[in-house]
């Protein structure tokens, strides 16, 4: 009697769109890949955790990045990873900073992900890419132009990123290859380092958050994107074993 | 009175002295203490020298004790005649792998240090000085003393310190009597205050009397030592009061260190080892005149530690203790994971720790521990009597890694009475363990002063002498002095012969190398539990298993189990399995290197699938700049 049934290791099943929500019921011990719109994230969460949370890996096809907020949803779901389709048209002034928060939020959280830039010519326009590097970069693909070839090139997991204190945040900045560690404890900074989270049109903000906010897209720690602010650390979640370097 | 407290090197430079900070809070007033931050000077001027290579002052703090290579670094400014023992150093530094020509400039720049050291002390007004004495910092303490007593005669010099405790202390007096005028032996809070009050009592006869009550000190009377018995008595948990740390943050900032340091915290939450209160490891070093365990009440802890995080808007923790306080795991910790903050802890642990007591560990930000794993199989295990076995070993590093947390250890071997028979069937299952975090290396263990081996010779070390680097670190000391004064002392090779211990070495070796690159997680979706072995060194294969009975006993494994205690379990939970069942399952498992077999216990080797989990190449990585100052690599002995 064996109890063991080994096999080379399997690729995930692949499930269209419209099938998954009938087929993940059955149990996919060699997990599925999925294609799913954005809108449909929190439903297929719930499938999978219902099913014990097998290794999914996730298409994500969207002309919106995916809620940045669905990231724990989908780590408790058992999703292994998230690629988001490239957006086909231009999906508006929100695009960028929507990306930026989905993105940090997947690296705080340990979620990986791949993702493409929109198709437009002269999408890394304004876009600052030195400011970007602790985040994954978009996948190069042919004509992927020099901002990403460089973000590709000078990206590495850990490079800017904050700590919760009593009162304070740190947040630990190598991006330019020189470490720094910065210490925010007024409340104001903190107040708006923590609100602009979430993508916020800086003329929606009062005088003081306004200031503060500059402050903060000064110091590099918030970006700025045609008037939407959005702030660039990720909160430091999960430690890589053995973290003595870290 | 102003006590000068002075920090030498090799005290390392990203926290403070946690025993000199407390022992600045607990002089009686009008007396007051100041902490000097001597060893920064040190680090500073080293940078000097090489101002590309920021790790050198941490790579010798770390590693060169246990050659004599630190301690041999300041003896050129002790005896102040040129180079020292040049070619016992080269061959030490050869041995020990540090560059020899860096390891020399140190040597010539640690004259300069002990001058500027000096002035900077006495600059301060001291009424008197304390030096401490820790790993590798006696002669360093010394070269400052000699030249305290050459520019103030008058100063009183007092020494302290682990370096210092029993008759360590005792002898290093007598055999450097210019330099130490009293020293102050085993905890200090007592007997430093009472010392300072005589100190500063002008009417000699009481200050003689007073000199006298003070349990255990060392002092000169009419030119002839007196060697006052050490005390019992000994400090309550709910008596140990922490530092404030203020005089080290405010060192590192004005100090051009504050560019390459990153400063942490450091806190004392216990004394003593309860574990070693009842079997004392045979190789641990702590006396047995503190080893009774004394933890603060977590309320104290608790605000101690949220206090001077608040204090000094730091996030990093280690603590001196020896073994966390499991009454903390109720307290303290729960309180800590409920504040909500990303801190990251150091705690010594013991390794039998179940996986939810590890998990409360990661919630309060415990990152990284010491469990005193020290070896894989249960025999040499025994004979530490560690109160573990190997496969509870294995367990615990399975439970740490899946918890994302960093485990210190160290592989040792040596032990009177154990074999190759002990060590081969581990050897040849290391490549099963590839995927979890390694040992920073194994080593032949030393006797320590105060450890059971070097108490009692009958267990296997009948005849030892100081490590030889003591003999021309130290060439003046007579052979008895000598033999007081050292801590660490070799003697003959025991237990396995160095072709084992070569293996085990090689083993090791490429456990360290293909860490980082291998992972053996399992998912249980519906009745079905498969492993993904992507571990180094074989094909990529999934594992099923799809019978209840197995997919049950599997995860039964989780804890260590033999195959009649695996039965029992699993008949006791309802599957209708036998003997011969459970032998068939673990032989098959085993096969598949899906088990750790130690003797005829087995205990399972993958961990729940979480691609949240990093692993970064053991030994460390590039990613952050100043890494080399962190987190100091943690020896396998308690000190």
């Amino acid at each position: 009697m064996s109890f063991l049934l080994t096999t080379s290791a399997v690729e995930p099943a692949q499930l269209r769109a419209e099938e998954w929500r009938s087929r993940l019921a059955l149990p996919y011990a060699h997990g599925a890949h999925v294609r799913a719109a954005a809108g449909e994230l929190p439903e297929l969460a719930r499938e999978l955790q219902a099913i014990g949370g097998p290794r999914t890996h996730v298409t994500v096809s969207t002309e919106t990045p995916p809620d940045a907020g669905h990231v724990e949803l989908l780590l408790a779901a058992g999703v292994d990873s998230v690629q988001l389709a490239r957006p086909e048209r231009d999906a508006g002034e929100l695009w960028w900073p929507s990306m930026i928060a989905f993105l940090r939020e997947a690296v705080s959280h340990g979620l990986p992900v791949s993702w493409q830039p929109p198709l437009s010519a002269g999408w890394d326009d304004g876009l600052d890419v030195s400011l970007l590097v602790h985040l994954p970069p978009p996948t190069i693909g042919d004509g992927a132009g020099r901002a990403a070839t460089d973000w590709s090139h000078r990206h590495a997991p850990g490079l800017c990123r904050w700590r919760q204190g009593t009162g304070f945040v740190v947040v630990l900045d190598e991006r330019d290859g020189a470490a720094s560690q910065t210490v925010i404890d007024d409340p104001v900074l903190t107040g708006a380092f923590g609100a602009l989270h979430e993508p916020t049109r800086l003329a929606e903000l009062g005088r003081r958050s306004r200031a503060a906010a500059g402050e903060l897209i000064e110091a590099g720690f918030v970006l700025d994107l045609n008037g939407i602010a959005v702030t660039l650390p990720y909160r430091l979640r999960h430690w890589p074993v053995p973290n003595t370097s870290y | 009175m102003h006590l000068v407290l002075a920090v030498t090197p090799w005290h390392l430079l990203h926290h403070a002295h946690a025993a000199a900070e407390l022992l600045a809070g607990v002089l009686d007033p009008p007396h007051r203490a100041t902490v000097h931050y001597a060893n920064l000077t040190f680090a500073e001027l080293l940078r000097d020298a090489d101002r590309d290579d920021p790790g050198r002052y941490h790579r010798l703090a770390e590693s060169g004790y246990l050659s004599g290579i630190g301690d041999w670094v300041f003896t050129r400014a002790l005896y102040g005649q040129g180079d020292h023992a040049v070619e016992d150093a080269r061959g030490a530094c050869a041995s020990a792998g540090f560059d020899w020509e860096q390891t020399l400039a140190a040597h010539r720049i640690a004259e300069r240090w002990a001058d500027l050291a000096a002035a900077d002390i006495l600059a301060l007004q001291p009424d008197a000085v304390g030096l401490s004495t820790t790993f590798a910092q006696s002669v360093a303490a010394l070269a400052l003393a000699r030249r305290l007593k050459r520019q103030r005669p008058d100063l009183p010099v007092v020494f302290g310190g682990s370096n210092c405790d029993g008759p360590m202390g005792a002898a290093l007096q007598r055999s450097f009597p210019a330099e130490i005028d009293f020293v102050v032996r085993g905890e200090g809070e007592q007997p430093l205050r009472q010392l300072v009050n005589a100190l500063d009592t002008a009417d000699p006869a009481d200050r003689e009397r007073q000199l006298g009550t003070i349990a255990g000190l060392c002092r000169w009377r009419a030119g002839t030592q007196v060697v006052q018995p050490e005390g019992t008595a000994l400090p309550e948990g709910e008596e140990l009061r922490g530092g404030t740390q203020d005089a080290y943050f405010d060192a590192v900032a004005s100090s051009e260190a504050a560019d390459w340091v990153r400063p942490g915290l450091v806190l004392e939450t216990s004394r003593g080892c309860w574990w070693g209160q009842r079997k004392h490891c045979t190789f641990c070093g702590l006396s047995d005149r503190t080893i009774r365990f004394r933890a603060k009440p977590a309320r104290t802890a608790s605000e101690e530690l949220l206090g001077a995080v608040d204090r000094h808007q730091v996030l990093d923790v280690m603590t001196t203790d020896n073994i966390l306080d499991l009454a903390y795991l109720d307290s303290l910790l729960p309180e800590l994971a409920a504040a909500g903050l990303d801190l990251h802890l150091f705690y010594e642990i013991k390794a039998n720790l179940t996986a939810e007591q590890l998990a409360t560990l990661r919630a309060a930000g415990v990152l990284t521990v010491q469990p005193g794993i020290e070896n894989l199989h249960s025999a040499p295990l025994k004979l530490m009597d560690k109160g573990s076995t190997g496969a509870m070993n294995v367990a615990l590093l399975r439970e740490l890694q899946g918890n994302g947390m960093t485990t210190m250890w160290n592989y040792l071997y040596g032990f009177p009475g154990e074999s190759a028979a002990h060590y081969l069937p581990v050897i040849a299952q290391l490549p099963n363990l590839v995927h979890l975090l390694p040992p920073a290396g194994a080593y032949r263990h030393i006797i320590e002063r105060f450890n059971p081996y070097f108490e009692r010779p009958e267990l296997g070390f009948a005849r030892r002498a100081p490590m030889p680097w003591y003999r021309w670190v130290y060439p003046h000391v007579a052979d008895g002095d000598l033999d007081d004064l050292a801590y660490l002392f070799a003697s003959q090779p025991a237990g396995i012969d160095e072709v084992t211990a070569s293996a085990l070495r090689e083993a090791v070796a490429a456990w360290q190398d293909h860490y980082h690159c291998s992972s053996l997680t399992h998912r249980l979706v519906g009745d079905t539990l498969t492993v993904y072995d992507r571990r180094h060194g074989r094909d990529p294969v999934d594992h099923r298993i799809c019978d209840p009975a197995a997919v049950a006993a599997y995860r039964e494994l989780a804890r260590p189990h033999s195959a009649e205690r695996l039965t029992a379990r699993q008949r006791k939970a309802g599957h209708d399995i036998d003997e011969p069942w459970a032998r068939a399952f673990l032989a098959e498992l085993h096969r598949a290197g899906l088990t750790y077999a130690d003797g005829d216990t087995h205990v399972a080797l993958s961990l729940a699938h979480d691609p949240r989990l990093r692993r970064l190449p053991a030994g460390g990585t590039t990613l952050a700049i100043r890494s080399a100052e962190q987190l100091p690599a943690y020896a396998g002995s308690h000190r």
